[in-house]
């Protein structure tokens, strides 16, 4: 990745980074700049290689190859406990022998902070994350979203460079999870501090994240801020994976380069519609390419729209799937796949006029569809 | 109606935690009290070869009578005659010499096993066990034939040229040592490897990377975790090793003289069962005494907050 002129150097920098265990290659030569200040998530299915890329970073993984630098130094041959980053673990893993309080104090105590500091520190951190009264007692006695709280105290109390976060809202349920959401970008705002968090929810990443780096079997396949990664996903495993799309293989047809437009046909069973999209670029006539549609994107009608409009098919309603703030239209189109187009229920009454296996027509707008060629 | 039921439900409650009550009381207390009984007694040369012996026809006064015949002699003798107590504190020696011993040997290798390959576990627990699956007695017996003078060990050392005469090991307290630690380094390593391995391995990481380097994240963290572990195997080498009274018989000569020994003679070589109770009953206290003074330490630890 290039420097934008001007933007400072970065405070991690992975270089080629590699690791493999046994045969299975988990991360595969992954070079990614971030900077100071920065919230930035690493997005995947599980077994992706996100984990052990940020563990490469905490110490508890040795890189085959490849170079991790922090803040200008090279971290190759520092050990873990020397690292000045900290990690709050999946299972929180406080120490269940010791107190709230001692459990706080512990990274401190293991760098000589004098007695008085590690009090006001451990006093300072307990007010930032709300968990003031529970000091004395042990993690037992705690409830998971306080463990939380404790858990990133401990992590935060040590001012690391770097906070990574190993799925750090997973264990909590979804409602404390979402509050907990904008705690933590609100705290990571105020303390200006570089957060590293990992991740496979998607709505966690979008959420919190600056920008999010989207891996697939160890390699880093998009950067990008949520909205960069979402509306314009680099593969079709970066639009399969963030958010919901419905992918339609085709072939590249002709490209009308003013119009910045391409003809598609697609390979819809027996049907093969030609579609309209928007490109940049042309790829070769003939390649393959594939469509990914964003279900809330794509249109529908239930009486056949008016000529002209473009990229319209008609499919078979097949089953509806009320989800509150919307419902779910999965189709079947007549040459065989579904396509998912969802509706938002933006008043009160229900889905008027719809139901399975009523006749309807979809469409979108040429620059609705994402075309990917890789 | 819901009143039988609750009173059905209360008694099937007392039913469940009085049972094992009352199998305690029928056959660990009142054979108890039958041996503190018999330790107040006199010795004699009838049967039963004590007295007094209650019978069933005793009247009142017959049972006061009998309950003033007993004494403290026995234990007064205990206390005065020097071989008694030089058996009590050769055996609280050995007994806990062997716990320590196994404890140092017994923790790295159950941390060993503990951190080794999931698939390789069980393997290696099986061969921790291994040992009980052959007689104690015979597996003691080996030992005379590693030990001795001329036997495997002094001829690997001669081999070896350590030493030009064989070294006298058999018949001493060494040996004694030996065969304590080596026939009770299971039960130690057991207790630890359970301990140890329910240890989160996460939770080394979090003290490697809240700055302890590994050997302060296992002495911070892991020792502490592992405590439980460590106090059963203590618990479970000491007290059998305090009584253990197969080991110096075959091991130790007639040189080692421990507490085990003295009650198995007195109750089969002198027929002196009173006595001999007193030595048990002097054993049962020095057992029991730390396991309380543990439980309360443990109970004030565990209130308190660190």
């Amino acid at each position: 990745m290039a420097e934008p002129p001007g933007r400072p150097a970065p405070l991690i920098r992975f270089e080629g980074v590699t690791k493999s265990f046994g045969a299975a290659r988990a991360v595969a030569g992954v070079d990614l700049d971030i900077a100071q200040g920065e919230f930035f998530c690493l997005l995947g299915p599980s077994g992706c290689g996100k984990t052990t890329l940020m563990r490469t970073l905490a110490g508890f993984e040795t890189p085959d190859s490849g170079r991790i630098l922090l803040d200008g130094a090279d971290l190759a041959g520092v050990p873990a406990h020397r690292r000045p980053v900290n990690m709050m673990f999946q299972s929180y893993a406080l120490f269940p022998h010791m107190s709230v309080e001692a459990n706080i104090a512990f990274g401190l105590r293991q760098d000589g902070v004098p007695r008085a500091e590690i009090a006001e520190r451990v006093a300072a951190i307990v007010r930032t994350v709300q968990i003031q009264g529970l000091e004395k007692r042990r993690p037992h006695q705690l409830s998971g979203g306080q463990k939380q709280r404790v858990a990133l105290a401990r992590a935060l109390v040590k001012r690391p460079l770097v906070l990574l976060l190993d799925e750090p809202l997973a264990a909590l349920d979804r409602k404390l999870r979402e509050d907990t959401r904008f705690e933590l970008k609100e705290l990571q705002a105020r303390l200006g501090l570089t957060f590293l968090m990992v991740t496979h929810d998607q709505d966690e990443a979008m959420a919190m994240a600056d920008r999010i780096g989207v891996m697939e079997k160890g390699r880093l396949v998009q950067v990008g801020a949520p909205a960069e990664v979402y509306e314009t996903p680099a593969t079709r495993g970066v639009a399969a994976f963030v958010g919901d799309s419905t992918l339609i293989e085709g072939v590249a047809g002709a490209f009308d380069g003013a119009a910045a437009r391409l003809r598609v046909r697609a390979a819809l069973g027996a049907s093969s519609p030609e579609f309209v999209v928007a490109a940049r670029e042309a790829p070769a006539e003939g390649s393959a390419v594939t469509l990914a549609l964003r279900p809330e994107k794509l249109r529908l009608w239930t009486e056949p729209p008016e000529a002209g409009t473009p990229n319209v098919l008609e499919a078979e309603v097949w089953d509806l799937g009320y989800l509150g703030d919307k419902t779910l239209v999965r189709l079947r189109l007549p040459g065989g796949g579904t396509v998912r187009v969802s509706r938002l229920n933006a008043s009160r009454r229900p889905e008027a006029g719809l139901s399975a296996h009523q006749r309807a027509w979809i469409g979108f707008d040429p620059a609705d569809a994402v075309l990917l060629t890789r | 109606m819901r009143s039988g039921a609750e009173r059905r439900a209360r008694a099937g409650r007392a039913l469940v935690a009085g049972l094992p009550f009352a199998w305690l009381v029928a056959f660990f207390l009142a054979p108890f009290g039958l041996v503190a009984k018999i330790s107040l007694s006199e010795k004699a040369n009838a049967r039963p070869p004590y007295r007094p012996a209650f019978a069933a026809g005793d009247g009142p006064g017959d049972v006061l009578d009998k309950l003033s015949a007993l004494s403290l002699d026995n234990y007064r003798l205990l206390a005065e005659e020097p071989l008694y107590l030089d058996a009590v504190l050769t055996s609280l020696r050995l007994a806990a010499t062997a716990t320590v011993l196994a404890l140092l040997i017994a923790y790295p290798v159950a941390y060993a096993m503990a951190r080794a390959p999931g698939r390789l576990r069980p393997a290696l627990l099986l061969l921790a066990m291994l040992p009980f699956w052959t007689s104690f007695l015979i597996r003691v017996y080996a030992w005379i034939g590693i030990l001795k003078p001329e036997g495997l060990l002094n001829a690997a050392l001669a081999w070896l040229g350590l030493i030009d005469t064989p070294l006298e090991i058999l018949n001493t307290e060494w040996a004694v040592q030996i065969g304590l630690v080596y026939s009770y380094l299971p039960f130690m390593l057991l207790p630890l490897y359970a301990a140890l391995e329910r240890i989160d391995p996460t939770l080394l990481e979090a003290g490697q990377d809240l700055g302890a380097p590994p050997w302060k994240t296992f002495w911070l963290v892991t020792l502490p975790l592992s405590r439980p572990g460590v106090t059963a195997g203590c618990f479970l080498v000491f007290i059998p090793a305090l009584g253990e009274f197969v080991i110096p018989d075959l091991l130790g000569g007639s040189e080692t003289v421990m507490i085990g020994t003295v009650l198995w003679s007195e109750f089969f070589g002198n027929r002196d069962w009173p006595l001999a109770s007193a030595v048990a009953v002097v054993l049962l206290v020095a057992v029991v005494a730390p396991m309380v003074l543990w439980r309360r330490e443990e109970a004030r630890r565990t209130e308190a907050p660190t």
